[in-house]
């Protein structure tokens, strides 16, 4: 099996199996790029992504590696939030920050699976929450003007939208 | 701070779990998370999760705009195609509210007057009255308000207890209502009589024909005046003709004492006085039952006030296939659609004043006939002469004097100088045709032929289609309403009036349920349930108000006749008998405890009194209105 070598921002070097790596469209199109070839040492630089989340990152990809290739056209695919699977709802047991972070890397690395988990694990944080839960739930901070606010009531179809 | 993170955009993890993080002003899922992101996250979130999310920040809040997550939302529920466009131009969000908001349809009221199964509900023009008619043989008029009362009530037996009223239909004036009835006339035979009574809370028998063809349901053509049929017979070629006339109300006419005659002492007074609209020679499987009468000027003036609207048919996805093995028929409504150069919609023809719309049904399952809806132009009384060849004839100079007269076929083919105009053939059995309110859309609800492989027709099919016409362009809509479904028997049809309106389209079924459709989707957007009747499960009927299209009244099979509101117009209502309860509670006086009126109004069974009301409300926001009604209406 041939191997490939990644680097953290932070110079961390992961070895990793070439599938599970190809799994990444960003890693894939940039070492068909450079025309890489298993004879090749050189780590490949990901700048964005520090060695915590990489390593995090490569776990869920060597898990996966044997998953069907995503589907190309998505318009049609449920919308579902109650289908993660039980080994990625544990992996994903992890705090807000790493979160953030792999939703940040696995956009970087273009990882679709990755990234649908990601999202779908912070969607199921938002549902069933009132604004104000939301806000306490991500920290954020209500940034509306009271003049705003009254015109957002006015205009959101929420307020009759029930 | 802002600046140190970014900086040092891997030192993240390390800035999240500082003091820092807490202290700070702005969350990163606010502001580092980029708009493409927070997308994907609101891709998985229902309508209600988003809404909640966009309050909580002004970023948040822009990115919930986006129509792309609104048409997503709605194409994923409704199972829209993708390249449908929104329509008229409005955004998705608008869209959304439109059809889960304002087209979410919730039990009003529910009437019991009727004793048996009611057949039909029609509208009077302004949508302030209704009325009902059914096998109870009455028809009953009904103010529709907060709540919906009883106004007048007639019952149109004459002795026989199976006699009884299947359509009614108010004139434009609102003073005078036409009701088809079928009366038994011997041990079997029945005869159709349609019927014109007044409008007031004792109604009265005006003016009444026979009609040859008991099925056929007639319609008012002006405010006096109104259609019905009869068959001509050729004894010379043992040919029969069907024969359209129009009927106008004397202005002083005495009223017909009606009850207890025998069906030979009215007709005596019929006054056969109609004038030949329409002459066509009868098919022996066919039979003529609905007719419907479109003014030309109002469509003329519809047409002008309409900018051209522009049918994208990418949209219509679910377009019927056109079934390969039906060939005999060359009228179909795609070929006749095509053949037709969009700009010259014929039946928009100045020369008429009139367009009657018949629609043909066969009565007998074969394989040649399917029901057909023609359009006839009625050109009008005093004649502008213009290029026209052969309906020179006014049609008022001719009265049928000498019906014995040997050239007698030729005149009536004269007198009848009804042009055919325009063809649909619906591929079905025909069980009820309905105009929008402002006459720019004909729905018809059909079930298809089923035909098996030997090409002979074995049955008509369990599903129940409705297709909508558009008049003012000439043109089939492409679209086609399903998932009602006929129960009974698949070897004969009976009839479920659909209704249609600017944006809807209802249509009752053999079980127990009406649906209701987006007319521009063709999306069902909900199933408004009956009970199960002692004989029956049919909703036969339903109507949406002309003045409200959020009203909705369906009929059926257990004898109810159900008032159906828009969740908005609930809203309003329960609002304003709030207003009102609170407006009563300060008053000194009660004569009557609203609550214990209701209570005793709902447990009433007795049916038997025919002026009491017995409005069973389903909301539990009725009281106050209830007692409003009583006091100030």
């Amino acid at each position: 099996m041939p191997q490939i070598k990644l680097q953290s921002s932070d110079g961390e070097s992961f070895e990793i199996d070439l599938e599970v790596a190809r799994q990444s469209v960003t890693i894939k199109t940039m070492l068909e790029d450079l025309g890489w070839d298993e004879s090749d040492d050189d780590p490949v630089p990901l700048p964005n992504v520090n060695a915590a989340i990489l390593k995090k990152v490569v776990q869920w990809a060597t898990f996966h590696k044997d998953d069907p290739p995503p589907p190309e056209d998505d318009e049609n695919k449920e919308k579902r939030t109650d289908d993660i699977c039980t080994w990625d709802a544990e992996f994903l047991k992890v705090d807000q920050g790493t979160l953030f972070e792999l939703i940040l890397a696995a956009n970087y690395l273009d990882i679709k699976g990755l990234l649908d988990v990601t999202c779908k694990t912070v969607a199921n944080m938002i549902k069933g929450k009132s604004p104000e839960e939301i806000r306490k739930t991500f920290n954020i901070k209500n940034d509306f003007t009271p003049a705003e606010e009254e015109q957002m009531m006015s205009c959101n179809c929420s307020a009759t939208m029930e | 701070m802002d600046e140190d993170f970014t900086n040092t955009k891997s030192g993240l993890l390390d800035y999240l779990e500082s003091d820092d993080f807490e202290s700070d002003l702005k969350s990163p899922w606010q502001q580092f998370l980029p708009d493409n992101l927070i997308f994907e996250i609101f891709w998985f979130l229902d309508i209600q999760d988003l809404i909640s999310a966009s309050k909580t920040c002004k970023t948040w809040w822009r990115i919930a705009q986006d129509d792309f997550l609104w048409k997503d939302l709605l194409c994923k529920k409704c199972r829209f195609s993708k390249n449908v466009s929104p329509k008229d131009n409005n955004t998705w969000k608008t869209e959304y509210k439109r059809l889960f908001y304002n087209s979410c349809f919730v039990a009003s009221e529910t009437l019991t007057e009727h004793v048996d199964e009611v057949y039909h509900v029609n509208f009077s023009r302004s949508g302030r009255m209704f009325s009902t008619v059914g096998k109870d043989g009455t028809v009953k008029i009904w103010n529709i308000g907060n709540p919906t009362t009883l106004y007048g009530s007639l019952d149109l037996r004459l002795k026989s207890d199976s006699d009884y009223t299947r359509f009614s239909e108010f004139n434009e004036s609102e003073t005078m209502i036409m009701v088809a009835c079928l009366i038994g006339t011997g041990f079997w035979s029945r005869e159709g009589l349609i019927v014109v009574a007044s409008v007031e809370p004792n109604p009265e028998v005006l003016y009444a024909v026979h009609t040859d063809f008991c099925n056929f349901r007639g319609s008012w053509v002006n405010d006096r005046s109104f259609l019905s049929a009869t068959i001509i017979h050729h004894f010379e070629d043992f040919r029969d003709t069907f024969c359209l006339k129009q009927y106008e109300v004397p202005l002083s006419c005495k009223p017909i004492k009606f009850k207890h005659k025998s069906y030979a002492d009215i007709l005596e007074k019929l006054e056969d006085k109609g004038k030949t609209v329409l002459n066509l020679n009868r098919n022996a499987s066919g039979s003529h039952d609905f007719v419907r009468v479109i003014d030309c000027q109002k469509l003329r003036n519809l047409a002008s006030d309409l900018s051209p609207e522009i049918l994208c048919p990418s949209h219509n996805k679910n377009i019927d296939e056109v079934d390969e093995n039906h060939t005999d028929c060359d009228n179909c409504t795609k070929c006749s659609a095509e053949c037709l150069p969009n700009t010259e919609n014929p039946l928009l023809n100045k020369k008429y004043d009139k367009l009657i719309i018949m629609a043909q049904d066969c009565n007998e399952l074969s394989t040649t006939t399917c029901g057909d809806i023609m359009f006839y132009g009625l050109p009008s009384d005093t004649k502008d002469d213009d290029d026209d060849d052969d309906d020179d004839d006014s049609v008022s100079d001719m009265e049928d004097k000498d019906k014995e007269d040997t050239d007698f076929n030729q005149k009536e083919r004269k007198k009848a100088n009804c042009k055919e105009v325009y063809k649909i053939c619906c591929q079905g059995g025909l069980i009820g045709v309905a105009l929008s309110p402002d006459q720019r859309y004909l729905a018809y609800n059909y079930r298809r032929l089923e035909i098996d492989d030997e090409e002979a027709i074995h049955s008509y099919s369990h599903n129940m289609e409705i297709k909508a016409f558009d008049v003012l362009l000439g043109q089939d809509t492409g679209m086609c309403y399903k998932g009602h479904k006929a129960e009974y028997t698949h070897t004969s049809l009976s009839y479920i009036f659909p209704s249609i309106s600017t944006d809807y389209v209802a249509s009752g079924s053999e079980s127990a349920d009406a649906h209701v459709w987006d007319r521009y989707y063709g999306f069902c957007l909900g199933l408004l349930k009956h009970t199960v009747g002692l004989n029956g499960t049919g909703v036969n009927s339903v109507a949406f108000s002309p003045a409200d299209q959020e009203v909705l009244i369906s009929t059926g099979d257990d004898y109810k006749v159900k008032v159906w509101r828009s969740k908005r117009r609930m809203k309003e209502l329960s609002e304003l008998n709030q207003g009102l309860t609170d407006e009563i509670g300060t008053c000194s006086k009660f004569e009557e405890d609203p609550r214990s009126s209701l209570s005793t109004e709902t447990k009433s069974k007795d049916t038997s009194t025919a002026k009491a009301k017995k409005v069973k409300k389903e909301t539990g926001h009725g009281i106050g209105c209830c007692f409003f009604n009583k006091k100030k209406l």
